[in-house]
């Protein structure tokens, strides 16, 4: 459905995106998924023909995308990540807005201005100014704007940020139902455990280059670690992660402040084995975690770093 | 201290709006003194006025009128062409015109027309010069008098020059001091520049997070409040001395060495105090800055207005000078009448210059009060 | 339709803007209202208080004198007799305006130049001027006296011999060109609604902007119902001003309604144009684009007269240039052709200079927002 092909954009002298390659089927929940600068919100910009580029192209549902691809636009909703609602207007009247810009009848758009805001569970809200309501019921209130009009393909720009947790569970099950009814949608963040649950494709872009594609599994699949296995463990002498090293499909330990971290490529039995040598030591340990690997874990071997800055290593 | 320290880094982000003011001022200062020569807006109108006389009759007395205003004003020449009279008039080459009907000389009952300029009020005696010529012209020939010694007759009259005497209180010749005119739209300038700045802060200091830090750190409230205090004290010196400073610059010597400079400057400290506690009401009140701006220029401009800062108070009604006492500016603006005209004062001059000094001191001390009572009114909600 | 209908709630219900737009000009104009009444300059004047000092013998020619001041006691005059000393003090502390002092030949002394001691030097100077006139009258054709008499109480009366007209007869309030000024402003104030819709519409401004340019509307649609919307609602506030000002305030603008209406038209179009190039400056925050719009509202205004009556006059005479380039100005000047000179020619002058600078204004508004895509957002 989507193309993006070899795009660059530079700002002056930095390489925002460095020929981005992206495919996008339709039906498919595809999440973008980056740290902060990596180019998610300039990709998009460039795919819904707000910013120029300087390389590369853009084709949408087959025909180029351009700032004048006006047919192409009234099948696109988008869900910017700063709330863009007008401040002097009720709810409906926002959405009977935004939903005005793209259907011109005024029954039907009656009918899908009231599904809209039903379905983002505003109801009770509609004759409220956007300056009333919560957080999490604005950001409901720019989803209902951005989708009124039942677009083929839904542009999600971080759309939980700073989201109160019954807000956000609402927002993402409600991209699900969407997806249900037919639309395509386009997911970036910046938390992994969202597109984790949600996403049925996922790109990792840093540094405006696409990392890595795939499904989850598939992104799983690519790096080494298949299992981290956390234990509280007192008193270790070097000798025990040096041996602990040497056990088959390890490859790395660390031990910092009495936690044990060991990351095992997939295998069976590593926990097992693990255990058994802290066992035969005879060292005491406290609690244990066994980890599958998660895509925070597939960003960190990528990449390097952690989805979110300011937390280093594991991103717990 | 670091509220204040806070405080003044906030002065100083603003510091570009309050170098705008004042540069401003001080241009708008310059052009006002090089255009009308020191003497203000009142000072501006001349005695001599350009004048044109349109003569529909040619009669002898059509142009011995004519000549009569010739003698007092400076005649303009000008076509008996509507379009000619609107261009004139228009690009301010004459101020009055005056057309004398065809048949005036032979008595016709139509009087004199004349044209002025709405807004010039010299123009109103020029009216009172024709008048008293024509009469004089009519005594004569009732007189007996005929031809042209009715017209000599009429000059020598006119020559008449009146003596008249002028107690000259201030050194200035019986015209306003030159600076005092920048000192009369000071109020103006002050209050929107303290209120800008300290509004703008002070939304900052209120917003309702900062409050809840602010409330929650170990410097107990009075001290912080002090040191806010200390702040707008300090940026109020700041501002008034800029303001004393400016008129300096510009009249360097004749200000320093007039001996009402120090009253000038008490004057000026005055306004200055009560603009902070306006200002300090106002940012009680205001949210957002939007409002700010629109709430700190009404409360301006509606005051400079009525209380005689950028029109003359002679020229407001007697209704608006009572209703403008409950106003500060309006004492201000007498205070600095006074100090305009005089250099001694009698005793009731100098009642009238500590009462002016004083109002304005019950004045800000009244409107910060208010503005502490609702600061509290308004924490609480 | 649709986007008609909801960019005038959008602009309407945007109060700080509007305030501003509408009802700041209002107030304004309410103050001037107040603060001039709508008398001319030295109707309102009460009696100007005079001292008179006279010795108790009277000459011939002082008494005539004092009865000349007794007859304007309470009504322009009001004449405090006073021993010299007293009348000095008077006069130095401003009780008093002007002292007369009859006991030789009448004389004034004042101590300033207010119109209050111009009015009493002009009656001292009339007063002198008839006198002389008289004796020598007297002196040369003393049997004429009884028919004089009445000829010379005339004098001492202020004279209607003239009668004052305008242009195309209409005579006009002498502070009407505060109010002129006043409506130039709030044409200008448009600035405040254009700097608003432009933020509201370019995505790289804002994000409702940018939610508004992934729309499927054609650009120039969007440019153009905006512009026109913005236009109308401006420009029924200066209507409802000029409304305010010529029923409710009773100020007395001029005859010409349609030319009045075309001016105050291009105004609108001057300042909303304005406020839209306002809003494309990225360098300045919103609280910078607003103070910047009080800025270019409130000095124009003051350099054609809205603080100072005589502004307007002053850059004339110094600077004639600012004075065509002002809009302002320019619309102040219209207003005056219409109303006070009621001149054909001037009017078209200067609206054609209006309409050079709203067209131009509303062209380079245009070309810069018609863009869709930019550098950076």
């Amino acid at each position: 459905m989507i193309q993006i092909k070899n795009l660059v954009k530079r700002y002056g002298s930095l390489l925002a995106l460095d020929h981005l390659n992206l495919s996008i089927h339709e039906g498919e929940v595809f999440g973008l998924l980056g740290p902060n600068g990596s180019g998610k919100t300039t990709a998009i910009n460039c795919l819904l023909a707000l910013l120029r580029y300087d390389k590369g192209s853009i084709t949408v549902m087959g025909e180029p995308m351009g700032p004048d691809s006006y047919e192409l636009k009234r099948q696109i909703g988008v869900v910017m990540q700063d709330v863009a609602v007008f401040e002097q207007m009720s709810v409906r009247e926002n959405v009977d807005y935004f939903c005005g810009l793209y259907i011109r009848d005024k029954a039907r758009r009656k009918e899908l201005v009231e599904d809209a805001i039903q379905f983002v569970g505003l109801g009770e809200y509609v004759k409220m100014r956007p300056k009333k309501l919560s957080g999490g019921l604005r950001r409901r209130l720019n989803i209902a704007c951005g989708i009124a009009h039942r677009p083929r393909l839904i542009i999600m720009d971080e759309p939980t940020v700073a989201v109160d947790p019954q807000s956000r569970n609402k927002i993402l099950e409600g991209i699900l139902e969407l997806n249900r009814q037919g639309s395509t949608i386009i997911y970036t963040s910046h938390y992994m455990e969202e597109v984790e649950q949600i996403c049925s494709q996922i790109a990792i872009i840093d540094h405006g280059r696409v990392l890595a594609s795939g499904t989850k599994e598939e992104l799983k699949d690519m790096i080494r670690t298949g299992e981290t296995i956390t234990i509280e463990a007192v008193a270790l002498e070097q000798e025990h992660l040096d041996a602990l090293r040497a056990l088959p499909h390890v490859f790395d330990v660390s031990y910092k402040e009495q936690i044990l971290v060991i990351r095992c490529s997939r295998a069976r039995h590593n926990l097992v084995s693990v255990l058994h040598y802290l066992e035969g030591k005879d060292l005491v340990f406290g609690k244990v975690f066994s980890e599958l690997p998660t895509l925070n874990d597939v960003f960190l071997e990528i990449t390097g770093k952690g989805l979110r800055d300011q937390q280093g290593g594991d991103g717990r | 201290m670091t509220v204040f320290r806070c405080f003044l880094k906030m002065v100083k982000r603003n510091s570009r709006m309050v170098i705008l003011y004042f540069s401003i001022f001080l241009t708008i200062s310059v052009c006002m003194q090089l255009a009308t020569g020191g003497k203000g807006m009142d000072g501006f109108e001349q005695e001599s006025l350009d004048l044109a006389v349109i003569d529909r009759d040619g009669s002898v007395l059509a142009r011995e009128l004519t000549e009569y205003l010739g003698r007092h004003h400076h005649l303009v020449a000008l076509s008996d062409d509507e379009d000619a009279i609107c261009e004139a008039l228009f690009y301010r080459n004459v101020v009055y015109v005056v057309i004398i009907p065809a048949g005036y000389g032979e008595g016709i009952e139509d009087k004199i027309q004349t044209i002025k300029i709405p807004g010039t009020n010299s123009a109103y005696y020029v009216d009172q010069q024709i008048g008293q010529f024509l009469g004089w012209v009519n005594v004569l020939e009732t007189a007996g008098y005929d031809g042209q010694e009715i017209y000599e007759r009429a000059v020598e009259a006119d020559e008449l020059k009146t003596e008249v005497g002028l107690m000259d209180k201030n050194g200035h010749g019986g015209v306003q001091a030159p600076y005092a005119f920048m000192f009369q739209y000071m109020p103006y300038i002050i209050l929107s520049i303290i209120c800008y700045v300290i509004g703008s802060i002070m939304i900052g200091f209120r917003d309702k997070e900062v409050r809840r830090r602010m409330e929650c750190s170990a410097m107990p409230p009075r001290q912080q409040n002090g040191q806010l205090v200390l702040g707008y004290l300090v940026l109020g010196a700041g501002i008034w001395l800029v303001c004393i400073l400016m008129p300096v610059l510009l009249y360097g010597k004749e200000l320093l060495t007039d001996p009402n400079m120090p009253l000038y400057m008490a004057n000026v400290l005055a306004v200055t105090l009560v603009s902070l506690a306006i200002s300090f009401t106002v940012g009680t009140l205001v949210r957002k800055e939007v409002v700010l701006s629109a709430v700190i220029n009404v409360i301006a401009l509606g005051m400079s207005f009525v209380c005689g800062v950028f029109v003359s108070m002679e020229v407001l009604s007697k209704g608006v000078r009572a209703a403008a006492q409950f106003l500060p500016f309006y004492w201000y603006e007498s205070v600095n009448q006074i100090l305009a005209m005089n250099t001694g004062f009698t005793q009731a001059q100098e009642r009238g210059i500590l009462e002016g000094l004083g109002i304005q001191g019950l004045f800000a001390a009244a409107i910060l009060c208010v503005g502490l009572v609702l600061d509290r009114y308004m924490a609480e909600k | 339709m649709h986007l008609v209908r909801y960019r005038s709630i959008q602009t309407v219900r945007n109060w700080s803007q509007m305030f501003w737009a509408l009802a700041f000009p209002i107030i304004l104009g309410t103050f001037f209202y107040v603060s001039f009444g709508s008398g001319d300059m030295g109707e309102e004047m009460g009696p100007i208080p005079v001292a008179v000092v006279a010795d108790a013998g009277e000459a011939a020619d002082t008494k005539a004198f004092m009865d000349f001041l007794e007859q304007m006691d309470g009504g322009v005059l009001q004449v405090l007799p006073m021993e010299e000393e007293a009348a000095r003090e008077a006069l130095q502390g401003d009780e008093i305006i002007g002292i007369f002092d009859c006991r030789r030949a009448p004389s004034l002394t004042v101590a300033g130049t207010g119109i209050s001691q111009s009015i009493l030097k002009s009656l001292m100077d009339g007063y002198d001027k008839n006198a002389a006139l008289i004796a020598s009258i007297v002196r040369d054709h003393p049997e004429k006296i009884p028919e004089l008499s009445e000829a010379a109480a005339a004098l001492g009366q202020r004279q209607e011999m003239t009668e004052d007209v305008g242009v195309k007869g209409r005579t006009l309030d002498t502070n009407i060109s505060y109010f002129f000024a006043l409506i130039a402003y709030a044409c200008l104030a448009g600035v405040f609604l254009g700097t608003q819709a432009s933020l509201d519409s370019q995505a790289d401004l804002s994000a409702l902007g940018a939610r508004q340019s992934v729309a499927p509307v054609h650009r120039l649609q969007m440019i153009l119902t905006d512009l026109l919307v913005l236009f109308f609602i401006h420009f029924g506030n200066v209507l409802i001003l000029t409304c305010y000002i010529r029923f409710v305030l009773k100020v007395d603008l001029g005859g010409d309604v349609p030319a009045l209406i075309l001016v105050e038209w291009m105004g609108s179009m001057i300042g909303i144009s304005m406020g839209i190039l306002v809003g494309r400056i990225s360098r300045l925050g919103m609280s910078g684009k607003m103070g910047l719009c009080v800025f270019l509202t409130l000095f124009p205004s003051f350099l054609a007269g809205l603080m100072f009556g005589q502004m307007k006059n002053v850059v004339e005479r110094h600077c004639p240039i600012v004075n065509r380039i002002n809009p302002a100005a320019v619309l102040s000047d219209a207003l005056y052709s219409i109303s006070v000179y009621n001149d054909g020619e001037r009017l078209i002058r200067s609206v054609a200079i209006l309409s050079i600078m709203s067209v131009g204004m509303v062209a380079v508004a245009y070309l810069a927002v018609r863009r869709v895509s930019y550098d950076s957002i």
